[in-house]
């Protein structure tokens, strides 16, 4: 097997989940790799940098907003916010792909549109705003260099010879400017060369279409800003000045030091922690405690921000340090007393916490959103999910509903979280799924609601009182893979464990390879994400990941659809 | 009622002085027709989500009067104080136009948070990413059948999900309703909605040499179009890509042919407000239901309250529905006010709208609001609070709370107190609305929706007193 291809075969090498409670069948499906069909992948050759075409995609809702914003500038952009908040949101997870559009996606795109013609009808004056102000009265050249220009824009391309001549004879139908003008601005926008990633340039040979500047060009742009490209990047592909590895790395560099290009990446960050569905404290706890849930809540996402902003970007820290770093920045004085330093100030070196605080996953963020009676299992499906790749099925309910009623028969003042979950999860048909889930969770108990560490597990009645205090019991077996089982002690041996696992640095790089493309992996994508992972299992800045995966992204050459 | 002058952008960006919204007065309503063959028969849902804490929803008495087997009633205003902690005695201006039943159980599977309850009666929880087990919600029969439109009307189905600003995520830009085991999008905007039903105000600000808006959107997406046919052809699309383009194309042809088919219509459309809270939201797009209703644009409103106080009081409400103590019923309580101030608004106003005949426009309604769980912290959807408002001109009874609930007490699985199944009030209000089982019922299978609960078709016997009874409506509620 090729060394590149070490991490990712590990990303497959998983224990089976499917068993019997009480002597039926669990029909789960087993846990295993999503595509078992990237496991069979050719070995790679590094000269290699042919995959078939990516099917065509439209624009995210997200890229949509950025290129409108790009393309028109702030001021419509801002004069465009109902139109454009009105095209449905995209699932949160972008890796899962794009969901078809629907009759409000074109309803709202069209209304774009629509709205554009009639702002710059309205206010002819407007239209210097989009760097045309002879547009207001609108001599011939006046028309064809408008047409040039913002064509070049709003396609992302050249306009063909055919393209200007429509887009001139449309104008002209009209038979009057202003509405001419309006029509032409209203087609730009409802364009499938706006609407979608066309790549349909490049010269084709022996099957394979040789790279388009302008292609590079957009897929530079879309995948580190998510947005169209800016004016050096098309000025760059005009001077094919992007057909190199290294020019293209410069560019990604560079696109990478733009706020919108940080951004992005931590965007990145957001939708895999699921920061973004963070949920408040539990209410009770709350009003026991007397604080602001929502408050906390706010801090703790901004607080796993800026830890991955100033990992990436200032640190330049690799993965394994992103995974165990007890550095810390938070500036909120709740959540600095939660994880036990003084509060941080921008500017000023991280915080350190106490060596409990191992990295990412012991964020309060990562640890606190979920109501605390269920929230061992479903960190440990989180991490299994999230951090190692693995499918997870849902339980079959009927066994869920009949396990639960055993909870009950529980006394509360004794039986800790852990030792009920334990119990209820005991039977075979259980545990060949819990066995892999529980020996990440039970680490994780040493954190409450929170995300505070804690020794002990308070109980509480109803009036608030406290019933019990149950002795923490972090001990558990980690689960990798059949072969791979290893007894941990606490939260912080378990970060261990996984910052030095080559399935987990694969599963990141698959992650961030698929996320960017907005679609699941397929077979013909292992080598690329074979380069990634082996950034990720090093010592190499993790930021190189992300210009990694944005160079190769760009420089791939496709094979011809027929 | 005067349209203002200013374009409608204005009052959602914040323009004063434009408040005004109702009441609506019966000059409102436009129609000779309606005159001649006396009010329209409607259906509005409503559905909040979290659930209800039994302690906040029923009644602190149990209706006693026993009209048949399994079948108890008292009169609401028998019930001491308000009806509720959460129907509260707000709702005393409408007490006897409600009907508040006890005893109704989702035949689901499995239990969880199932948007689609309300109207199907049966589906898998949201978050289990299957299919509903059935094809159609109410609302898509109902506006399928010719029965129900002898003639087509501008939106045979108003499916609101109020918002403000932009929809930050799915369920505000979904509804509860399903047409082919797929989940329709409801609208958001209400200043969309307004525009969509009450057509732009006139003269058309956007006329220009002669040609109207909608004009020159037709034009443009007929030459759009044409780029997507010719990029068909191109050689370096797949097959695949080729179907997303034309999937594309159908959809700017079917928002082609809405914005060619919206009608000039007498009726104005309320007055919004600026929208600077949930609450001027919702009030708006109830405004826009109501008059829709009124007007015989639709004959079917749903809303779905997918949040939430403005002030974040919804925050961990998720949290708050899985609890079971103190705190949690209080704060769900404190929410569902919230919703329950909605709720009351759309009730009042239906019943603001006096109809050619006297009658208002809730009395001819049927109005529903439930939820996506039944009731809190066990999730399980017995007992599911269901309220409903408006006789359907005298085909459903109102001012009674009906207890369905079995005496004495039947038991499944650790279950107390099972009743009836919930698809008997969806085949009611078919049946109400003029339908019959043949319309709503699948070939060879009588009754709607599934009659199992997590598999078991009837709880494997639990529920054997109803078997081969699914073409029974629910005794004591539907007159006829």
């Amino acid at each position: 097997m090729h060394q590149r291809f070490v991490g990712l075969a590990a990303l497959f090498m998983t224990a089976s989940c499917t068993g019997t409670v009480g002597g039926e069948a669990a029909e789960s499906p087993p846990i295993g790799p999503r595509d078992p069909g990237l496991v069979d992948a050719p070995e790679c050759n590094p000269d290699d940098d042919i995959v078939p075409t990516a099917p065509l995609r439209r624009l995210t809702r997200g890229e949509l907003d950025r290129t409108y914003r790009a393309l028109l500038g702030a001021n419509f952009h801002r004069d465009l916010e109902l139109e454009i908040g009105a095209i449905p949101e995209d699932a949160a997870w972008a890796a899962e792909g794009l969901d078809p559009q629907t009759f409000s996606h074109a309803e709202a795109l069209v209304s774009v549109a629509t709205r554009t013609g009639h702002l710059l009808h309205a206010s002819p004056d407007r239209w210097s705003e989009l760097g045309a102000a002879c547009m207001v009265d609108g001599s011939d050249d006046c028309i064809d260099g408008w047409i040039e220009a913002f064509g070049l824009r709003t396609f992302r391309r050249p306009l063909s010879n055919d393209e200007r001549t429509q887009a001139r004879a449309f104008y002209d139908a009209a038979g009057d400017h202003a509405e001419g003008a309006r029509r032409l601005v209203m087609w730009f926008l409802l364009s499938p060369s706006l609407l979608f990633h066309l790549e349909l340039e490049g010269d084709e040979a022996d099957g394979v279409i040789a790279l388009d500047d302008y292609v590079v060009a957009n897929r530079l742009s879309y995948r580190i800003l998510g947005s169209m490209p800016d004016q050096r990047l098309l000025e760059a592909a005009e001077n094919g000045g992007l057909s190199t590895r290294d020019a293209v790395d410069a560019e990604v560099r560079r696109l990478l030091t733009d706020p919108a290009g940080g951004a992005a990446v931590e965007g990145f960050f957001r939708d895999w922690l699921r920061l973004d569905g963070l949920e408040p404290a539990p209410a009770h706890l709350a009003m026991r405690e007397g604080f602001d849930a929502v408050a906390l809540q706010e801090a703790m996402v901004e607080e796993v921000e800026q830890f991955v902003a100033e990992k990436l970007w200032v640190d330049a820290a690799s993965y394994r340090t992103l995974l165990q770093s007890t550095d810390t920045y938070a500036s909120d004085p709740l959540l600095a007393s939660i994880y036990g330093v003084e509060p941080w100030t921008p500017g000023s070196p991280a915080q350190v916490a106490g060596p409990e605080r191992a990295g990412l996953l012991t964020r309060a963020a990562l640890l606190a959103h979920k109501d605390t009676s269920v929230s061992p299992i479903e960190r440990g499906v989180f991490l299994r999910r999230r951090i190692l790749c693995d499918t997870m099925p849902s339980p079959d309910a009927q066994i869920v509903d009949s396990r639960l009623e055993e909870v009950d028969a529980f006394d509360p003042l004794t039986t800790s979280s852990r030792d009920q979950i334990a119990t209820i999860t005991a039977p075979d048909g259980c545990q060949t799924c819990h066995s892999l889930i529980n020996g990440l969770a039970f680490p994780l108990e040493e954190f409450d609601a929170v995300g505070r560490f804690r020794t002990e597990e308070v109980r509480y009645d109803a009036d608030g009182n406290v019933t019990a205090r149950l002795p923490i019991n972090a001990s558990a077996v980690v689960v990798i893979s059949d072969e791979e089982q290893i007894p941990v002690h606490s939260a912080s041996e378990l970060v261990d464990v996984l910052a030095n696992n080559d399935k987990v640095a694969a599963c990141l790089a698959r992650t961030v390879y698929e996320y960017t493309r907005v679609r699941r992996a397929r077979a013909e994508d292992s080598c690329g994400i074979a380069g990634l992972s082996e950034i990720a299992s090093s010592d190499d800045p993790l930021s190189e990941l992300f210009i990694q995966n944005g160079v190769e992204h760009a420089l791939h050459r496709r094979l011809e659809e027929n | 009622m005067k349209k203002p002058a200013s374009s409608r952008r204005q009052f959602l960006r914040g323009a004063a002085g434009f408040s005004l919204a109702l009441p609506f007065l019966p000059s409102l309503l436009p129609s000779e027709s309606a005159a001649q063959t006396g009010p329209q028969k409607r259906l509005v849902a409503f559905m909040s989500r979290q659930g209800q804490f039994e302690d906040n929803w029923f009644p602190s008495v149990t209706p006693e009067n026993r009209i048949a087997e399994n079948v108890y009633t008292m009169s609401l205003r028998d019930i001491p104080g308000a009806i509720s902690r959460v129907v509260d005695d707000r709702f005393d201006v409408v007490r006897d136009k409600l009907t508040l039943m006890l005893g109704l159980d989702g035949m689901s599977r499995p239990f969880g948070h199932n948007t689609c309850f309300p109207l199907m009666g049966a589906c898998p929880a949201d978050d289990q990413g299957a299919p509903p087990v059935y094809p159609h919600t109410i609302d898509v029969i109902l506006s399928e059948s010719e029965k129900f439109y002898p003639t087509p009307v501008p939106e045979p189905v108003l499916r609101v999900n109020p918002n403000t600003g932009r929809p930050p995520s799915w369920a505000r830009t979904t509804s509860f309703s399903y047409k082919n085991y797929e989940r329709i999008p409801g609208q958001w905007d209400s200043r969309v909605v307004f525009n969509r039903l009450f057509g732009e105000s006139d003269p058309d600000p956007d006329m220009s040499m002669g040609v109207s808006s909608r004009e020159r959107q037709s034009l443009v997406i007929d030459r759009v179009k044409e780029d997507y046919d010719r990029l068909q052809g191109h050689s370096r699309l797949s097959g695949d890509d080729r179907e997303r383009l034309d999937h594309f194309v159908t959809l700017l042809r079917d928002v082609q042919t809405r914005i060619d088919s919206v009608p000039i219509i007498s009726c104005d459309g309320p007055v919004l407000r600026n929208e600077s809270s949930h609450d001027e939201a919702y009030s708006n797009h109830i405004d826009i239901m109501v008059a829709a209703l009124a007007c015989g644009i639709t004959k079917i409103g749903t809303l779905y309250c997918h949040h939430h106080a403005s002030d974040g009081r919804d925050k961990g409400l998720h949290d708050v529905s899985h609890g079971n103590d103190a705190v949690s019923v209080a704060r769900s309580l404190e929410y569902n006010t919230w919703i329950a101030t909605r709720f009351l608004e759309l009730l009042t106003k239906l019943d603001s709208v006096v109809e050619p005949d006297g009658t208002t426009l809730l009395d001819n309604s049927a109005a529903l609001w439930g939820n996506d769980i039944a009731i809190c912290d066990s999730h399980y959807q017995f007992r599911y609070p269901v309220l409903m408002a408006g006789s359907l001109q005298g085909a459903l009874r109102t001012g009674v709370c009906i207890d369905y609930r079995s005496r004495p007490r039947r038991r499944w699985a650790g279950h107390e107190h099972l009743g009836r199944p919930y698809n008997q009030l969806l085949t009611t209000l078919m049946a109400g609305l003029g339908l019959e089982p043949g319309d709503w019922e699948m070939p060879g299978t009588p009754g709607f929706g599934d009659y199992s609960i997590i598999g078991d078709r009837y709880a494997d016997g639990a529920y054997a007193e109803y078997v081969g009874r699914e073409r029974d409506y629910l005794p004591h509620y539907y007159l006829g």
